[in-house]
């Protein structure tokens, strides 16, 4: 078993250990079979994360023939970049109304909750437009901005005006 | 309702239920292909059939002598397969003799001569009213164990010891001088007292029975496995016993034939190797390396046995006689043994036995799994309409592909011949994953 | 997309299943210090571990709680007077049902070894499941002599269960019972069929309907050996949810956890609008079930997964 089983901590709502010997016995055991089954999950969830790419770069794309419309991927999306299309299936000797997920492509952030939580794996991470892999390496392949150029120098201050110009202290006729 | 849409698809022509029965219909006939598997069964049958008939004659007529006529002999003995009712006719005694109406026309004896027809013709009788008694429709010996032990025990048992019966002091002479042949007017008294040999009539016969009706109810329908084994152990144990017993235990082999003791050696190991490697084979080894492995030492068994004796026959011929000599008398268990062994495994470890241990064989199409499989219900592949047991019995997986089934055995719960489809597929399943299932996972 | 199973067909629930293989990899018996040892154990299986593969969605907030199911077990079998010895996940692996219906046998032949030895080093008498395909997969895939194999409604119901009247001013609430394959139909000896139906005509306020189709002919919940998961098991599951509506039940009972499973995903995805749900009764467990209508607490201490709280409306969260 890769991980040992942690001492099981108390209850929040902290009530005090029952002193019935067997009572203890059935509460120690349930508190860490449910922190046994969270910390196996964490560390296999962890080595789920290393299928997929990430990033600023990646998008998220869900394969609709395997999409079965469970809604995790939905519940779980931050970023409101999955929303559930409806629709309905017919099969020879029934008809229901289901639905499939639909990537929102503007606010995909390439977080990859979806793909670990689908439990079909429908969904996959792609770099996005204009990214690619690159060695393993996700890169941006948009051409770098040229720099800036540099202000144009300030126009020299003009040299006092001629005499035709009139002063302004002389006053204007009336 | 179900019923109603079933006609409906029915009436419009749709692919489901054929619409055509009888010799003008059109589209495939589903059957057991003629070659090979029914060709396979039908030439095993007839080759046990035939072998029995030449083994009782070959072995029993010399055993026995030549039949012996009353005129020529006190000692009556009638051909070989009349001895049974030979034996019957002489039982007769048991029963109560008297008579009825002495003196009177209508006058009937219950004598011997009475019961002694009576009871020889209860074999034949039987026989005629089978038909009438037998109502079951079940064929397979395992799905009819009572009728098959009654067969078994009756019909064969009983009527062996009553041909025993009839030829007691035969097989008393020949036991007490072997090497003299009977001859008509020999008189040796029965080994076994008269009374307890009438115990045979009733004794073996009830054990065989009971045994046979166990045996077939616990392993009618276990894997062939579990018949190939014991068969085959046994045999190799018989082989290999027999074949020690006669080199070492002194006495046993004919002096003549002693100087020829490395060449028998050699032909025994030969027999008796080929059917524990045979044994052993179904034993230890997964089932395709068996066979494989069967075949090879049968072949080398053959070729060496023959080899020997072309090369004993050019090098040394008396040699050969006298090692024939030491065969041919125990020809039924160093002779016949071996290639009984060597046949059973090869025959029984090949593939078309997997679909008759699960009797899909048995379908008869009626449809009703199809009727309740909830996966052709939404599988937009579900053609055919028909059986999917019997579909799935020639590998054509019509509608349910191996892997979409629930294995909710909703199928068998409506068989009417209680076909367990789940089985099959948990079989088929690990087989297609390169593993091997039988029995749920347990070693095959 | 193609895989080896065929088309959008793959085998889902990935890290449930790498996480159990991984599991029967180590096949090392530990030493086992039992703290209260009895002839009677209580195998909980991958309990625990449903409620952490839904643990993203829905289901782990308490729409559909498999962990409670353990709770309510161990309460059941100690109102009948039954301590038993909890075989549990820290040294007993998965019973293996799932990966010998997929064609792993090797890997569950490791299960099933590691499992026998300390079935038999324990000394256990009883085997006592909450699941229906841990029941099959004992009773039938196992080979345990001396070991008594039951479900937990059999054990109940032999040991007579008796449920307290509710009290709740006679308002009948409509019971209907999914009947599941792997107990039922699939078992040659030992199917559940009446015990559960007993058990439930026992509380006062249930009326148990049936199904369209019921017993022998229920229909299958429409994934079993979680062998896929896609639009057309999704039809049956559905096709079977639906026979609940017409019949008008109120609770939709189970005794195997893979039922609930699929019914409460099924069941939780048809109200993922609010106002628009489709199925208006709840599905639980038998066990838990009955577990609510007895009094006392749960000796457990009941589900302390501390998401717990309440349930949440459905819709995102993430």
């Amino acid at each position: 078993m890769a991980t040992a089983p942690t001492a099981a901590a108390a209850t929040p709502a902290a009530t005090p250990p029952p002193a019935d010997p067997l009572l203890a016995y059935y509460r120690g055991v349930r508190q860490m079979n449910v922190q046994i089954a969270k910390e196996r999950y964490k560390a296999f969830y962890k080595g789920r994360t290393l299928e997929f790419i990430r990033g600023r770069g990646t998008i998220a794309i869900v394969d609709e023939e395997v999409c079965m419309g469970c809604t995790h991927c939905f519940d779980n999306c931050a970023f409101e970049a999955i929303d559930m299309a409806d629709r309905k299936f017919a099969l020879p000797d029934y008809s229901y109304t289901s639905r499939k997920a639909v990537i929102v492509y503007d606010n995909c952030v390439g977080c990859e909750k979806c793909a670990l939580v689908c439990p079909v794996d429908a969904i996959t991470m792609a770099p996005k437009h204009g990214f690619e892999m690159r060695e393993g390496k996700l890169v941006s392949t948009a051409p770098p901005a040229p720099p800036a150029k540099p202000a144009a120098p300030a126009p020299r201050p003009a040299t006092p005006a001629p005499a035709s110009q009139p002063s302004p202290a002389s006053p204007v006729a009336p | 309702m179900e019923i109603e849409r079933v006609k409906a698809k029915v009436l419009e022509g749709r692919p489901g239920f054929p619409l055509q029965y009888g010799p003008q219909r059109a589209d495939h006939q589903p059957g057991i292909p003629f070659w090979p598997q029914e060709a396979t069964r039908d030439f095993v049958v007839i080759s046990i059939l035939v072998a029995i008939m030449f083994f009782l004659s070959a072995y029993v007529t010399p055993l026995l002598g030549p039949a012996r006529s009353p005129q020529l002999s006190e000692l009556i003995v009638p051909d070989w397969y009349l001895l049974f009712s030979w034996g019957l006719l002489k039982i007769a005694d048991i029963f109560p003799q008297f008579v009825i109406g002495d003196g009177t026309p209508l006058e009937t004896r219950f004598d011997a001569a009475f019961w002694g027809d009576i009871l020889s013709g209860i074999p034949v009788i039987f026989l005629l009213l089978l038909p009438f008694l037998d109502r079951g429709r079940e064929a397979r010996p395992a799905k009819a164990p009572f009728r098959s032990a009654l067969g078994i025990s009756f019909l064969i048992v009983w009527i062996f010891f009553a041909s025993l019966y009839s030829i007691r002091e035969v097989v008393a002479e020949r036991w007490q001088t072997p090497d003299i042949d009977p001859g008509p007017l020999s008189t040796a008294t029965a080994l076994i007292p008269d009374d307890t040999m009438k115990l045979f009539f009733i004794v073996p016969p009830v054990l065989v029975f009971f045994g046979s009706y166990v045996a077939l109810r616990r392993l009618g329908y276990q894997h062939m496995r579990r018949w190939l084994v014991p068969l085959c152990s046994l045999g190799a144990i018989g082989v290999a016993a027999h074949s020690l017993a006669i080199l070492l235990v002194p006495g046993w082999l004919t002096p003549l034939a002693e100087p020829y003791r490395l060449e028998l050696v050699v032909f025994l190991a030969i027999l008796s190797l080929s059917s524990i490697l045979a044994a052993l084979a179904v034993l230890r080894l997964p089932e395709t390396k068996a066979r494989k492995a069967v075949l090879l030492v049968g072949a080398v068994a053959l070729a060496a046995f023959l080899g020997g004796f072309l090369y004993l026959d050019r090098t040394n011929p008396t040699g050969l006689l006298f090692i024939l000599a030491v065969l041919y008398p125990n020809m039924n268990t160093l002779l016949f043994l071996p290639p009984f062994v060597i046949v059973t495994a090869w025959l029984g470890l090949r593939r078309p036995y997997s679909s008759y241990e699960f009797l899909l064989n048995e379908c008869y199409q009626c449809g009703k799994c199809h009727t309740v499989c909830p996966v052709t219900k939404v599988e937009d592949d579900a053609l055919g309409g028909l059986n999917l047991v019997y579909n799935t019995f020639k590998k054509q997986h019509d509608g349910v592909p191996l892997w979409t089934c629930l294995a909710c055995d909703a199928c068998s719960a409506v068989c009417p011949l209680d076909i367990k489809y789940s089985d099959y597929i948990l079989e088929e399943r690990a087989k297609s994953q390169g593993r091997l299932a039988a029995d749920g996972g347990k070693e095959a | 997309m193609e895989t080896e199973y065929g088309p959008g067909r793959t085998i889902p629930h990935p890290v449930l299943f790498r996480l159990l293989d991984a599991e029967a990899d180590d096949t090392t018996i530990p030493e086992i210090k039992v703290e209260h040892p009895s002839e009677y154990a209580y195998y909980p299986g991958c309990i625990d571990y449903y409620d952490q593969e839904m643990q993203f969605s829905h289901m782990n907030y308490g729409d559909t709680n498999h962990g409670i199911i353990f709770d309510s077990s161990i309460k059941l079998l100690r109102a009948v007077g039954i301590e038993p010895m909890i075989l549990d996940r820290s040294f007993m692996k998965c019973c293996g049902h799932d990966q010998l219906w997929q064609g792993k046998v090797d890997v569950f032949k490791k299960m099933r070894d590691y499992n026998t030895t300390i079935i038999q080093k324990l000394g256990v008498k009883t085997l006592v499941t909450s699941c229906a395909e841990g029941y099959r997969t004992f009773r039938l895939d196992y080979k345990l002599p001396g070991v008594r194999v039951v479900h937990i409604t059999q054990i109940l119901y032999e040991r007579g269960l008796r449920i307290p009247p509710q009290g709740d001013g006679g308002k009948k609430i409509r019971v209907a019972y999914q009947d599941p394959c792997r107990s039922c139909r699939q078992m040659p000896v030992g199917a559940v069929y009446e015990e559960p139906r007993e058990l439930i005509k026992r509380v006062d306020t249930a009326e148990l309907v049936e199904l369209k189709t019921f017993r022998a002919d229920a229909q299958c919940c429409g994934v079993a050996q979680m062998m896929y998961c896609n639009d057309k098991t999704k039809g049956i599951t559905a096709k079977r949810m639906d026979e609940a509506t017409e019949v008008g039940a109120d609770y939709l009972l189970t005794a195997c956890p893979k039922c609930l499973t699929h019914f409460g995903c099924l069941h939780h995805e048809n109200k993922w609008k609010p106002g628009g749900e489709r199925y208006a009764y709840r599905v639980m467990d038998i066990t838990q079930f009955l577990a609510e209508r007895l009094p006392g607490d749960y000796p457990t201490g009941g589900n302390v997964d501390l998401r717990r709280k309440e349930t949440p409306a459905p819709g995102r969260r993430g």
